[in-house]
């Protein structure tokens, strides 16, 4: 399905994120007679059906529009119902990379939580591979095979209600076999020294523990030393978002001409004064200032002083600059790296074997 | 060519170290090196020493070593085993030294301290080859270094370290896989040749992007290749990359290292230079083809000339059928061509509701695109991302961030291609939007007003 390969066009039972603003994604299923409700309008589903995926949908009376968009894990990520706090994209994306995931890889996940990165996961490993996913919280373990199911993932998964830190990761009947495991638990070290049956002993195995703690991660190093892991790494993710913006250009030259004619202008009108003040002589009254008008002319006004000038006026000069969000994630958490290599015995036996394989290979 | 064969799709997941594969060899000090696994072949790692390539296949990869003498090597648990983690110090034996509470006694005397000189290791290095030899000379240069026992446990352990990082003959065997071969860039200072693109940034382009089996993207790769590799190793042989480029080929040259067959390339990227995408109608390939009887009657080496030939007008008829049809499910852009005069003329060529993602070494080069796609509406969240991984040194009671990391990294620009309606403009924008206009509009009539009064 949508999280695995593209649609080009919506059909009915279609899971599309209906994208309301930056904030507010709504995913929904697409159903002949029903309603999205919105804070722009209503959006009947039959309307949406047969529209080409990343269409702006006007409201029937056109007061407002929403886009519909094809899923992605990075949409999910960004919409779905947070049950727990979440693994977000510049992590889990540099996760599946340096442990090498790929189509075909198999995986452990522990615990599956919002299932956020359950979904990344799912569509980098898929069609072949398999995730092995683990949940030791009930309702949240129901949610999150209740949304896989919706969400047509599990053919690519085995969810599992478990602690793994006092069950272990094996499951009956099912050789595991797994290349990467990743670990997003409370205390991983509990659940490390159960690795040994369910990951892979015919190549290296990669593991990665996601823990926001520096306690935590002293004893994940531990456990990992003692349970023959190797190449043990902790590191931080640090990611920014930037926004493009415009900052006006404002010069000395301008600066110091705009000085001499607000200077030139206050002479001007202290000898306007001094005129009033010969003309009427003390009559307070009639002393008054030049009349006011509400915009009244400032002279030369290089920065549009007093205007609201919209960023990028074509009548003035402009830098593009980028800028932070104004809250930034600094700290999501410590991931720690290892890699489990097994100490193959190579004898002459295997080498030979190996040769005529890449014989075979040769003459395909 | 090149001793390339043709490879299934398990194989390629690189399990065990095999005859033919290129690798990665991972030093003590972090340096890196490509060979090949060539059958009885002997791999020099210059003052490292020398091996034989056979003694190395048919362990898993990611395997270490050390060098024993007459090329033969042992394999190692790790590359540091016995080295920084103290429990297993079988290794290499340090001799027992007193060590002092803090380093107010160390006087820095510079080369003097080291009794030990430059001629004596030359000679101690050339009794042999294997690493007790680096065992030898590491005893030897702390055994004659004046001052050893005034520096604190923490800074000995560290010199040690570092003696045993320049000395060890030990190495790691690493899979070709991408973040490896780019890792290994990084580390070469070859910073120019990838556009200083790091592994986090890859990663994070590869989710921006959705790249998965069956996607067929549209590529710029000025990485030499990495990009492309990277984005094949998730698509599993389904799906197509139009490599877009602007030579006469397109210069993907790290791809020759790797387990990918030509016939698998030609299956999947497929190259087309600038003048044929943009001119489709003028650049059409327009030879043959000929008759089957001028084709019999061709000299051999005209004939497989001619067959070469036709496959390659083959591929690039495919690749302008793909552009024109237009609905990729992704741009990937890698380049130092200017994105803000060329991106926003393909965004057209993208589905709906797929990503775009366009990587710049310089985040200045992709404000202005920004700009561009925040007025016209075709694509939605134009943000630039950036990610940073911080390394630490991880030994328990030592931990703390590397004291340098290779600099750059990158920027990348993502957003989705969305198809807006004519006219269609928000009810809560509309009235801010005329409000801005109608205050421009007064804002310029001041300014005439103002201008002739003058």
């Amino acid at each position: 399905m949508s999280f695995t390969s593209f649609k080009t066009k919506i059909e009915e039972g279609d899971f599309v994120m209906a994208y309301l603003s930056r904030t507010h994604i709504k995913p929904i299923i697409v159903k002949k007679g029903e309603k999205l409700n919105t804070r722009f309008g209503t959006f009947p589903h039959d309307s949406m059906i047969g529209l080409p995926y990343g269409s702006q949908l006007m409201t029937p009376k056109g007061r407002g529009f929403i886009y519909l968009l094809h899923p992605t894990p990075e949409l999910w990520t960004m919409s779905l119902p947070h049950r727990t706090q979440i693994v977000y994209t510049p992590d889990s994306s540099y996760i599946v990379q340096r442990m090498g995931v790929i189509p075909g890889s198999r995986v452990i996940e522990a615990g599956t939580g919002s299932g956020s990165f359950t979904h990344a996961f799912v569509r980098t490993i898929a069609p072949t591979g398999k995730l092995f996913t683990y949940e030791f919280h009930k309702e949240r373990y129901e949610q999150a095979v209740s949304e896989f199911k919706e969400h047509k993932l599990q053919e690519y998964l085995i969810c599992t209600n478990r602690d793994v830190c006092a069950d272990g990761f094996d499951i009956d009947g099912t050789k595991i076999d797994a290349e990467a495991v990743f670990l997003d638990l409370p205390s991983p070290w509990e659940a490390i020294p159960h690795l040994k049956s369910v990951i892979t002993h015919e190549t290296e195995a990669r593991i990665c523990c996601f823990s926001p703690c520096v306690e935590q991660v002293l004893k994940t190093v531990t456990a990992l030393q003692e349970n023959g892991w190797t190449k043990i790494e902790m590191t931080e993710v640090s990611s920014l978002l930037w926004e493009s913006r415009k900052v006006m250009i404002r010069e000395l030259d301008d600066a110091i001409k705009r000085l001499k004619d607000v200077k030139k202008r206050q002479l001007e009108g202290i000898e306007y004064m001094k005129q009033m003040a010969v003309k009427y002589g003390s009559n307070k009254q009639a002393k008054v200032h030049k009349p006011r008008s509400k915009n009244r002319d400032r002279g030369f006004n290089p920065f549009g002083k007093g205007f609201h000038i919209i960023e990028g006026d074509e009548n003035y000069k402009w830098f593009d600059v980028s800028k932070e969000q104004k809250e930034i994630k600094t700290h999501t958490s410590y991931l720690t790296f290892a890699i489990h290599v097994p100490q193959l015995v190579v004898n002459d036996e295997n080498i030979e074997k190996q040769e005529t394989d890449t014989e075979k290979a040769d003459k395909l | 060519m090149m001793g390339k064969v043709l490879r299934t799709i398990k194989e390629r997941q690189r399990k065990i170290i095999s005859f033919n594969d290129y690798v990665i060899l991972t030093l003590p000090s972090g340096a890196t090196k490509i060979i090949e696994v060539r059958r009885d072949g002997t791999i020099s790692l210059g003052k490292f020493g020398n091996f034989g390539a056979n003694y190395i296949v048919g362990y898993s990869y990611g395997q270490s070593f050390e060098i024993l003498e007459n090329k033969r090597v042992q394999p190692l648990k790790s590359i540091t085993y016995g080295l920084e983690d103290a429990d297993s110090n079988e290794s290499t034996p340090i001799p027992e030294f007193s060590s002092s509470e803090d380093n107010r006694n160390l006087v820095d005397k510079g080369d003097e301290v080291q009794k030990v000189t430059a001629e004596e290791i030359e000679k101690i290095k050339k009794q042999g080859g294997g690493n007790e030899i680096a065992n030898k000379l590491i005893s030897k240069i702390i055994e004659g270094h004046e001052s050893f026992d005034k520096k604190t446990v923490y800074s000995q352990d560290k010199y040690v370290i570092r003696k045993q990082r320049k000395f060890s003959r030990r190495f790691t065997v690493n899979a070709l896989s991408p973040s490896n071969l780019l890792n290994h860039m990084r580390n070469d200072r070859e910073m120019d040749k990838i556009q200083g693109l790091s592994e986090e940034v890859l990663g994070m382009m590869m989710s921006h992007a959705n790249v998965m089996p069956g996607g067929n993207y549209l590529v710029m790769d000025e990485t030499g290749g990495i990009v492309v590799y990277a984005m094949l190793e998730r698509m599993h042989g389904e799906g197509t990359i139009t490599l877009l480029h602007e030579n006469d080929q397109p210069k993907i040259a790290h791809l020759m290292h790797t387990n990918y067959s030509e016939e698998e390339l030609y299956k999947m990227v497929k190259p087309i230079n600038l003048l044929q995408f943009m001119e489709p109608a003028d650049n059409k390939p327009n030879v043959g083809p000929f008759p089957d009887d001028v084709v019999k009657a061709m000299p051999d080496m005209r004939r497989k000339r001619y067959y070469r030939r036709m496959k390659k007008v083959k591929q690039l008829n495919e690749s302008l059928d793909m552009v024109q049809h237009g609905a990729f499910d992704g741009l990937v852009y890698v380049s130092t061509l200017n994105p803000v005069g060329f991106v926003p003329k393909i965004i057209n060529k993208i589905a709906g509701s797929r990503s775009i993602v366009v990587y710049s070494q310089y985040k200045e080069i992709l404000i202005g695109l920004s700009h561009i796609f925040l007025r016209d509406k075709h694509i939605l969240l134009p943000n630039i991302y950036e990610s940073r991984v911080r390394h630490f040194q991880t030994i328990p009671g030592r931990l703390h961030p590397t004291m340098t990391s290779v600099g750059g990294g990158g920027y990348f620009l993502s957003g989705i291609k969305v198809i807006p309606t004519e006219g269609a403009v928000a009810s809560g924008r509309r009235s801010k939007k005329r409000a801005g206009v109608e205050q421009q509009e007064e804002v310029k009539k001041i300014k005439l007003a103002s201008d002739s009064s003058a």
